[in-house]
């Protein structure tokens, strides 16, 4: 019988966004378990596909939004979670978990601070797909809409120029179409050069389905009940489905 | 051997103070923020500057100046405010389970002392509303605090 | 004693007391005067009136012996308002225009007798009810819903950030406390100020924080909690008015969801009590009497020690600890620790059963702590758990995963009475049954009806009075502030506080999806203090069929509802303050039994009043109204704003002449104006004839007409800018004594506005055969202004856009 491919959410005192992570990634057919970090081993990432770190307050947000769970991960596994991604693994970060990944290293150098206004902002945002071969992205449009919510996703890197630079290398897999909290060049999301690797500050587990638009005549793209955080992690599934050869 | 750390932000720039407050004032006051964080150690002063830049301190998006000296200048005066001694400070917990944990750090953790400040500018008279800072940032039930003048 | 010695006055706790160790004391009452029984209760911060004292008294006279402090403390916790609900358990000799009559209990007599025979019309419906820390009523075979709502009134004025901070995280705790752990799933959060532009020199007191202050403090405070526990703050609402510079109010509340199975729970002898979460410290102290007391100037000062300190990481660590275990079967008991703290979840969990609780085993925030000072500090993020011997080691290795603490409290033990021991010594010894002989208050209360029928002229300028109304701060855009509210995690909000095509316009209730369920639940608000004013029976009748309607208009099967009733009162021994009180319950029981919708929680909170330099100013009655419907489907939720430019719109439900309580009315000066009553038997028939029509799918959208009557809540359709409106009131069903003021701003209850297509009309009617149902108009694509005219008559024209400009900067300034 053949395996669903099978992900792993770490869970840190303080996350709180990984039961709708888990229900969007096993609506694609993942199997998913939720690994709080004080169970976390190194041997826990043998034979899995898909690392998330889902969204929430890990650690209350202490010294800087990600800098404990950073901490504490490397401390429990070392370097496991880059060894997992150089011999093929899937990594995504959603809001806390891509503050948590650019605090791992694993994504191009960048950290994500307080919000321009200086307000924590929930909404929903219009976004560019500028990575359309992405793993994560493939089963998106050129602009599509996820929402947001937080007060510290302002991506900035040491000098504007650098930012600048990751539109056109393809580090910037997402961009917002407008300017929502002064993000350098309006990056909103960062993949690393494998593209196994993505950080976004949106929440597509917040748009599974149609019915979670704002707009109750929403169509989208034309699929039936589902939203567009559906094709995203749907374009995660077929990714790893065919990169591995396991079948749902 | 003690050392002082105080991290400020590269790409948050002042603000206006009334943020801070319950009722704005008018006077343009405006503020910015560091952390403060003071260890008290024994070992090498090396190892000691290479806990805190790996485990407190962004260097894509912070400052670090170390010493004594406000890491900020021209500020009318300063707000520095923490838990007491006594009180459960679960970031300070936080901070010091993290370096236990560590294997070697190099040097021997002693104390640390977390404050944060507050800098505000634009008070060109002696007469800066310090008492209103005080009550609405600081909670006498929790909080340490002083306030500092810096002669501008 | 010699004159040449330098004498010290000893206090008159000094006196009395005798310390047989030094962390705790003894106090010799029994031959004290009633003087100074007032003066104990006072010294000791007790807030317990002379007739509680003599009862404690003679208690202690059968017992024959002293209290220590530690039992002194528990029955002042447990005797507080916050706790024991002494105004509404008395008995009120109530005469309202001239009409005498003698009120035992309006708790029983109004609410719970009430809703026990609404309960018996629909068995099955309502699980559970004024037991557990919230009420239960049934989603479906399953699963169970919980809502329950708190004030933390004056912590807030104190501390605005760190009140409304814990206010929200205690009502969180109560819904993880309530059955054997509920799963919290959306809150709301329900505010009342002084207008953010009040003038300095109105404010006639020290020491009181700005109103504007208080609202930023009071916003925040609950963002941060919500937030960071992943809680979507979903539904809420915010009064403004200068009775609250000195009161302001704070209502927090949470809904949760739970297997129908772990709901009811016991404590048999054998079990071992457990702590989870945060340590104890001193933050905290006597919350709970705190609240039985008037604020005044010294209250900042003094009190800031009462205010909590909120930690939500600790909190989500506790909770997720809690559902796991619920789910593994390892709970047999939870309580959350709040008011009175672990004095009050321990007497409540040993009530029957009595039970040894060892104070050396409580992990302590801060060294040297007495006795008294651990078992009643309200530091949070604490529950209470009773649970079987065995469960113990797979109890810890789940705390070890979710890294909170645990600490086995002490166990019960069958004998009825509740000891606590603290290093060796007896400190406290209760017989729980005799705990809830608290004395019986006798209360006075009148109210005179004060209305007048006015006739009054539509101002000349509709389109500018629109446009004021839209400005006010009853009725600007709360967007500032909701946007600071995380109102997605989880990712069941299917119907958003802000939504339409646009994305940012009113919706009428919150609807969340259930995982696990096919059924969604809608939650809502209502309160409208400007109407007790002057008619607080109409005030509460229309309160319940606000929170009623809008639950409704959003998709609610009308026949599974169910309410709660949150009071803030300001002073009770002032007799016509407590006259509206009574007149106030009075009407949401009269509604709540015309509609069928059974209260299953409430809670109140008096001395709402400050001294200020001209004498005591007290806030209005304030009754909040919030409400939970079960939806049976997602194909049935409904939206408040336009959708298409090719619609009809229709107006259900009949327009009254009066202008009493409207923003109208206040705005003109018209302070004795005539309350709208509620016609409760053609309402019901209104809502279930719309509920037949959302089964057949014939509404497009639906807008019930509120604050600032059918013009504000035409433009509030039309902000989703999906078309233009025409509109004719010349149709409407209106009374005879309505004039066009009435019918364009007039806040009559129990009406809705429909969208629907224009094929689906004439089965529409059909529906609504025989009930106030009239046509209003049509959408537009050929233009983008709402249009509203009197036959020939235009009696407004304006750009959408502009309106909407307006009413989305109101409060932007501010917040």
């Amino acid at each position: 019988m053949e395996e669903r491919p099978c992900a792993v959410l770490l869970k840190f005192p303080g996350t709180n966004c990984d039961g709708e992570t888990s229900r969007a990634l096993e609506a694609v057919g993942f199997e998913t378990e939720v690994v709080p970090i004080s169970a976390l081993k190194p041997e826990t990432l043998v034979g899995v596909d898909l690392v998330v770190l889902s969204g929430g307050f890990s650690y209350g947000d202490y010294v800087m939004s990600g800098r404990l769970a950073s901490l504490v991960t490397k401390q429990k596994i070392g370097n496991t979670l880059q060894e997992f991604r150089d011999n093929g693994g899937y990594l995504l970060g959603i809001c806390n978990g891509f503050q948590i990944l650019t605090q791992l290293g694993l994504l191009p150098p960048a950290s994500l601070v307080a919000n321009a206004s200086g307000r924590f902002q929930c909404q929903w945002v219009t976004l560019e797909n500028r990575a359309p071969t992405s793993p994560f992205l493939s089963r998106l449009p050129e602009r599509f809409e996820f929402p947001i919510a937080h007060a510290e996703g302002r991506l900035v890197t040491r000098e504007a120029s650098e930012a600048e630079s990751y539109l056109g290398s393809g580090a910037a897999a997402l961009t917002y179409a407008d300017d929502v909290n002064g993000s350098f060049s309006r990056i909103a999301a960062l993949q690393d050069e494998s593209g196994r690797v993505l950080g976004l500050m949106p929440h597509p587990e917040r748009f599974l389905r149609r019915r979670d638009h704002y707009d109750p005549d929403w169509q989208g793209s034309g699929d039936g009940d589902w939203g567009s955080g559906y094709a995203f992690f749907q374009s995660l599934f077929e990714s790893i489905t065919q990169a591995t050869g396991a079948t749902a | 051997m003690r050392e002082i750390y105080e991290i400020s932000d590269r790409f948050i720039p002042d603000a206006d103070a009334n943020a801070l407050l319950y009722e704005p004032l008018d006077g343009g006051l405006r503020f910015r923020r560091t952390r403060r964080y003071g260890l008290f150690g024994s070992g090498e002063t090396g190892a000691m500057e290479r806990f805190v830049r790996t485990t407190l301190f962004d260097e894509i998006s912070q400052d670090l100046h170390v010493g004594e000296t406000p890491a900020l200048s021209g500020a009318a005066f300063i707000l520095e405010y923490g838990m007491k001694p006594s009180a459960l400070d679960l970031e300070k917990e936080a901070i010091v389970r993290h370096y236990r944990g560590l294997i070697d750090p190099g040097f021997n953790l002693e104390d640390l002392v977390i404050r944060q400040r507050i800098y505000l500018f634009g008070a060109a008279e002696a007469k800066a509303p310090v008492e209103r800072f005080v009550r609405d940032i600081c909670n006498p039930a929790v909080h340490h605090w002083q306030v500092i003048f810096t002669h501008v | 004693m010699s004159e040449s010695a330098t004498l010290v006055p000893q206090s008159l706790l000094e006196r009395i007391a005798s310390a047989p160790a030094d962390h705790y004391r003894v106090l010799a009452i029994s031959g004290l005067s009633d003087d100074e029984l007032v003066e104990l209760s006072q010294a000791m911060k007790l807030s317990l009136p002379l007739e509680d004292m003599h009862a404690i008294r003679t208690i202690y006279a059968e017992w024959q012996r002293e209290p220590t402090d530690v039992e002194l403390e528990v029955i002042a916790q447990t005797w507080s308002e916050h706790c024991k609900h002494r105004i509404f358990g008395a008995t009120i000799a109530h005469e309202c225009d001239g009409q005498r009559e003698e009120v035992r209990s309006l708790f029983l007599t109004y609410i719970r007798d009430v809703s026990r025979r609404i309960f018996d019309t629909k068995p099955g419906f309502v699980l559970s009810a004024f037991h557990d820390n919230a009420g239960f009523i049934k989603l479906d075979d399953e699963l169970a819903v919980c809502l329950k709502a708190e004030t933390h009134n004056h912590p807030s004025a104190i501390e605005p950030y760190a009140g409304a901070n814990t206010g929200l995280g205690g009502v969180i705790r109560d819904i993880l406390g309530a059955g054997k752990g509920a799963q919290p799933i959306g809150s709301l959060d329900v505010f009342c100020f002084g207008a953010p532009d009040t003038a300095t020199d109105q404010i006639k007191a020290d020491d009181v924080i700005h109103p504007l202050g208080v609202m930023r403090g009071v916003v925040r405070g609950v963002r941060d909690y919500g937030n960071r526990m992943g809680i979507p703050t979903v539904s809420g609402a915010i009064q403004f008015d200068p009775a609250y510079i000195y009161n302001p109010l704070v209502f927090c509340g949470t809904a949760g969801v739970i297997p129908i199975k772990d709901i009811e729970k016991e404590v048999r002898a054998g079990m071992r009590i457990v702590a989870a979460g945060g340590r104890t410290g001193r933050d905290g102290l006597h919350g709970a009497t705190f609240s039985s007391a008037a604020l005044d100037t010294e209250s900042h000062e003094e009190d800031q020690q009462a205010v909590q300190i909120g930690n939500p990481i600790e909190e989500k660590k506790v909770a997720d600890f809690i559902l796991a275990a619920r789910e593994q079967g390892l709970i047999e008991f939870v309580t959350d620790c709040g008011a009175g703290g672990f004095s009050s979840a321990c007497g409540e969990m040993l009530e029957t059963c009595g039970g040894v609780i060892d104070l050396d085993q409580v992990k302590l925030k801060e060294p040297g702590l007495v006795s008294w000072e651990i078992f009643i500090s309200e530091s949070q993020e604490r529950m209470v758990l009773a649970v079987n011997e065995e469960s113990m080691p797979r109890l810890q290795a789940l705390a070890d995963l979710y890294e909170t603490e645990l600490t086995e409290l002490g166990h019960a033990d069958g004998s009825g009475i509740l000891k606590v021991t603290h290093h060796g010594a007896t400190v406290c010894q209760l017989d729980c049954a005799k705990l809830h002989d608290a004395p019986v208050r006798q209360l006075t209360a009148t109210w005179t009806k004060r209305t007048a029928s006015i006739e009054v002229p539509l101002v000349a300028n509709a389109g500018a009075t629109l446009r004021s109304l839209l400005a006010d701060f009853a009725i600007v855009s709360r967007e500032p502030i909701i946007r600071e509210y995380d109102h997605e995690v989880q990712g069941n909000t299917v119907l958003k506080p802000l939504g339409g095509a646009s994305g940012d316009a009113p919706q009428d209730a919150s609807v969340l999806r259930i995982a696990g369920s096919k059924r969604l639940l809608a939650m809502s608000v209502s309160l409208l203090p400007e109407w007790g004013k002057t008619d607080p029976f109409a005030m509460g009748a229309a309160c319940v069929d606000e929170c009623v309607r809008q639950l409704v208009a959003a998709g609610s099967d009308p026949e599974r509802l169910a309410i709660l009733d949150n009071f803030c009162v300001g002073n009770p021994h002032a007799p016509e303050e407590l006259g509206a009180l009574v007149e106030t319950v009075k009407g949401i029981a009269a509604a709540a039994e015309a509609y069928g919708a059974p209260f299953v929680s409430g809670k109140d909170s008096f001395y709402n009043y400050f001294e200020t330099k001209d004498g005591p100013v007290s806030i209005p009655v304030t009754i909040l109204i919030s409400g939970m419907g079960i939806v049976e489907s997602p194909e049935h939720v409904t939206g408040s704003s336009l959708r298409h430019d090719d619609s009809l719109l229709v107006l259900v439900g009949t327009t009254a002449g009066d202008l009493g309580g409207s923003v109208y009315a206040r705005q003109n000066g018209l302070t004795n104006a005539t309350v709208p009553a509620t016609d409760f038997t053609t309402a019901m028939a209104c809502y279930r004839a719309y509920y037949q029509a959302v089964q057949e799918g014939l509404i497009l959208s639906t807008h019930d007409v509120s604050e600032g009557g059918l013009g504000v809540a035409l433009a509030e359709m039309a902000f989703s800018g999906k078309g233009g409106l025409e509109i004719d009131l010349c149709s409407l069903p209106i009374d005879a004594t309505a004039g066009k003021a009435a019918l364009l701003f007039g806040e009559s209850p129990s009406r809705l506005i429909l969208e629907v297509a224009p094929g689906k009309l004439e089965r529409l009617s059909e529906i609504f055969a025989g009930l106030p149902f009239a046509a209003l108009g049509h959408a537009t694509p050929d233009h983008r202004q709402l249009r509203i005219e009197w036959g020939k008559e235009i009696l407004l024209d304006e750009a959408i856009a502009e309106l909407k400009t307006i009413w989305k900067s109101g409060l932007a300034q501010y917040y």
